[in-house]
């Protein structure tokens, strides 16, 4: 019989460490990389440059009004590739949802640890959007995507070929992969990015083939990064307020579920035409952003109905479409949003409410995924008092599958849930983008 | 309607009413369906067009579509959506040809497109018997059908399976306001099928005893429903209840690019027909009475099970595909 030790006033309750094997795993990870940084906290030069960077980054931080310097000041030392991981809270983790990463906002560890981070391992353009991620100011799957392909940008400009090689392509393309290593440590990487991903490595491809040399092509390589930008997310975001705009007549009332940027743009755009629409904006406590865009529609002058997630049976009678932005779209016909889309899709269905996604074609993906705890993030994960144990948890995104979606406005057209997988095979043909103009060389 | 070039209106309008009356005439004197008539028409106007540009000549078959279709009447009070519909393919053929045609002068490019235009016809020719023959495999002798509508290509299937052997009973309901059952019905008792005539109303309480649906569409939209004679929906609903198959027979040049969510977005041409309705006569009629005549209805794809078309059988959700397949190639 195992007996359970009796919890003393004022400890946790620890499992026993013959047990846990994870923790024991995660403890001797943890010695060895003290070991490490304990020789290695002996180069001077290494800690000059830490302050540099830490005034650096004092600036920033100042800027984005947090409160850090209420924290106690800690010792920094250089920290390598291997040191960039989630830790301290690893050890209590549940089991079934110990597959998921944690990316919690606000949260003074993590951002004390981008702070350490080595600006030879990470360019400091990344480390700034890494901290953005962290402080709420960059969320949303365009702003992620867009803020992260314009770091890649002055990255590529201020990125020198070391001496080995001399073929830029080749080098770039194994420093690509390990900038989104490391970024996985930090927000997991969407759908866009990964899409951009995809794009950037076929442009690599024929830079092999041709005969430029290092400035020509980063010029070029920035180039083709800004046709990205401009015909997959910009372009793309008008013609799909263009497709919504002969859908949704004049006087008829929508329902909007958190914060979308094709959406808030769609209502912007609707009323500056002159059409008139009953909004109700539906807020997540959780990350307030159905607070974001009240205030940002007020300021166009256009007024709306907030309400939580929780009232929206009430009102549902009096709506007539329900409008909701998308993280990714899945090959299956799911959708990948905001925690919170699913239920209002359930309700929807049941009123008989058409339902309908805004998605750029960029982030349509290949994953299929059924339920929402194979693969998501976690937001908060708090853990009760001493003598309570409980765990608050909080999740980011969830699934909506695609019986309860009853149509997809993207660039390409009005197309059912289904066809989602048609999509990505046309865009296949095309080297996921159009097609790539090839670099001439002039001489 | 508004033409661009004044001096040519005059002989746009002589032309526009030259193939309104081609098509009218083609429609009641020839068995022929009119999706051919609309491109035999075409074939007409571009042989005898005196444009000397590829633009104007294309202006002008967009023009003369446009006005058959808001003029022309398909026959048995069908909606202008099949018009539509070929019209669309049609143009869209045409300007995929021109793009890849290596003709130097006009008469080159206008034979490129009587081609492509003959080739259309015959396309839609081959529909019906691509259909019929992925039909058979489901019908079996002594099952027990219900027919909605008057259809070609349902009666045509009919009357194959018939002469292959299998006889089947079959229900057709009356088909209000313009009773276009009967004319079902005519045609399938000359065959030798036992058929029967019923309400409207009675379709709820004769679906027990049938063991699948057939119906033909006027349109089939992108999620994969279809719009067709009112009732349809009705009859679909039934079926849906008591868990009976309903099974759509509809050539490829229906596919449109419409996406309604609900009866709502159907265009109003669609929905409110303005001829009075042929209530029953048989009790005095009251002056002035209010009605609403719809011609036809949206069925959403979760009420349909299987869309026999002559490029395969699918099911609902693999009909956007095909219209990706057609507009993208």
């Amino acid at each position: 019989m195992s007996e359970k030790p009796n919890p003393k006033k004022g400890e946790p309750w620890k499992p026993k460490e013959k047990f846990d094997k994870k923790a024991n795993k995660e403890k001797l990870k943890q010695e060895q990389d003290q070991a490490e940084t304990k020789q290695e906290s002996n180069k001077t030069a290494q800690q000059q440059q830490q302050q540099q960077q830490q005034q650096q980054q004092q600036q920033q931080q100042q800027q984005s009004k947090q409160s850090i310097e209420q924290q106690p000041p800690q010792q920094l030392q250089p920290i390598n590739d291997k040191q960039i991981v989630q830790t301290d809270t690893s050890n209590k983790r549940k089991d079934f949802l110990s597959h998921l990463p944690i990316f919690q906002d606000y949260n003074s560890v993590s951002i004390k640890t981008v702070k350490q981070i080595d600006p030879q391992t990470l360019h400091h353009s990344f480390i700034e959007l890494c901290i953005q991620y962290q402080n709420g100011q960059c969320i949303g799957s365009t702003h992620r995507c867009v803020e992260f392909l314009n770091a890649l940008k002055q990255f590529i400009k201020d990125y020198k070929l070391p001496k080995q090689s001399n073929y830029f392509a080749m080098a770039f393309l194994t420093e690509l992969k390990n900038i989104f290593n490391l970024m996985e440590n930090f927000r997991t990487v969407n759908e866009g990015m990964s899409t951009s991903y995809l794009f950037i490595s076929e442009c690599l491809m024929i830079l092999r083939k041709t005969k430029l040399d290092e400035n020509e092509s980063k010029i070029w390589l920035c180039n083709q990064i800004d046709q990205f930008i401009q015909s997959k997310i910009i372009s793309a975001s008008e013609l799909i307020i263009k497709n919504a705009t002969q859908l949704i007549q004049e006087g008829t009332t929508i329902l909007v579920y958190a914060r979308s940027y094709l959406i808030e743009n769609f209502i912007i755009n609707y009323f500056k035409q002159g059409k008139q629409l009953t909004i109700f904006v539906v807020d997540n406590p959780q990350f307030g952003e159905g607070s974001q865009l009240v205030n940002r529609l007020l300021q166009q002058g256009i007024s709306c109905y907030q309400i939580l997630l929780s009232h929206v049976s009430y009102i549902l009678s009096k709506v007539d479409k329900i409008l909701v932005g998308a993280s990714s779209m899945l090959c299956n016909g799911a959708l990948v949003s905001r925690v919170g889309t699913a239920l209002l899709a359930c309700l929807a269905s049941t009123h008989k409410i058409p339902f309908l996604v805004f998605c750029e074609s960029y982030k349509f993906s290949e994953k299929s995924q059924i339920d929402s705890l194979s693969w998501n993030e976690i937001a908060q994960l708090e853990y009760g008092n001493e003598n309570q144990q409980y765990t608050s948890l909080s999740l980011r995104y969830d699934i909506t599958q695609s019986n309860y979606i009853n149509m997809i406005v993207t660039e390409v057209g009005l197309i059912p849930a289904t066809s989602v997988k048609a999509v990505i095979g046309e865009f296949k043909k095309y080297n996921y983008v159009d097609a790539i103009e090839v670099p001439r060389v002039d001489q | 309607m508004n033409l661009s070039f004044s001096s040519k209106s005059d002989s746009m309008s002589i032309t526009l009413k030259k193939v309104l009356d081609e098509f009218t005439q083609l429609n009641e004197t020839t068995k022929e369906h009119y999706a051919v008539i609309l491109i035999k028409v075409m074939i007409n106007l571009i042989t005898n067009s005196k444009e000397m540009t590829m633009q104007g000549l294309t202006h002008e078959i967009k023009t003369a579509g446009e006005y058959l279709i808001n003029n022309a009447q398909a026959g048995h009070g069908r909606s202008e959506l099949v018009l539509r519909s070929t019209q669309t393919i049609y143009q869209h053929y045409i300007s995929k040809g021109l793009q890849h045609s290596k003709a130097d002068s006009m008469e080159a490019l206008k034979q490129t497109l009587l081609e492509i235009s003959q080739e259309l016809i015959d396309i839609i020719i081959r529909s019906k018997d691509n259909i019929k023959t992925q039909c058979l495999k489901f019908f079996n002798n002594r099952f027990k059908v219900l027919v909605v509508g008057y259809s070609n290509v349902v009666i045509y299937s009919l009357i194959e399976a018939f002469k292959a052997g299998i006889v089947m009973e079959i229900y057709i309901p009356e088909g209000r306001p313009k009773s276009e059952g009967i004319e079902t019905y005519r045609q399938l008792t000359e065959i030798g099928y036992p058929c029967k005539l019923i309400f409207d109303s009675a379709i709820g309480q004769v679906m027990e005893n049938i063991d699948m649906v057939l119906t033909g569409a006027e349109a089939v939209v992108e999620n994969g429903g279809i719009i067709n004679r009112v009732g349809t929906y009705t009859t679909a609903i039934c079926a849906k209840f008591q868990k009976k198959p309903f099974y759509v027979l509809a050539e490829s040049f229906k596919f449109t690019r419409l996406f309604p969510l609900s009866q709502k977005d159907l265009s109003d041409s669609i929905r409110y027909s303005q001829e009075e309705p042929c209530f029953s006569e048989k009790l005095q009629l009251p002056e002035n009475m209010d009605f609403i005549n719809p011609l036809c209805d949206y069925t959403p794809p979760d009420l349909i099970t299987l869309l026999f078309t002559d490029v395969g059988v699918f099911t609902p959700s693999a009909v956007s595909e095909e219209l990706i397949l057609i507009f993208n190639t």
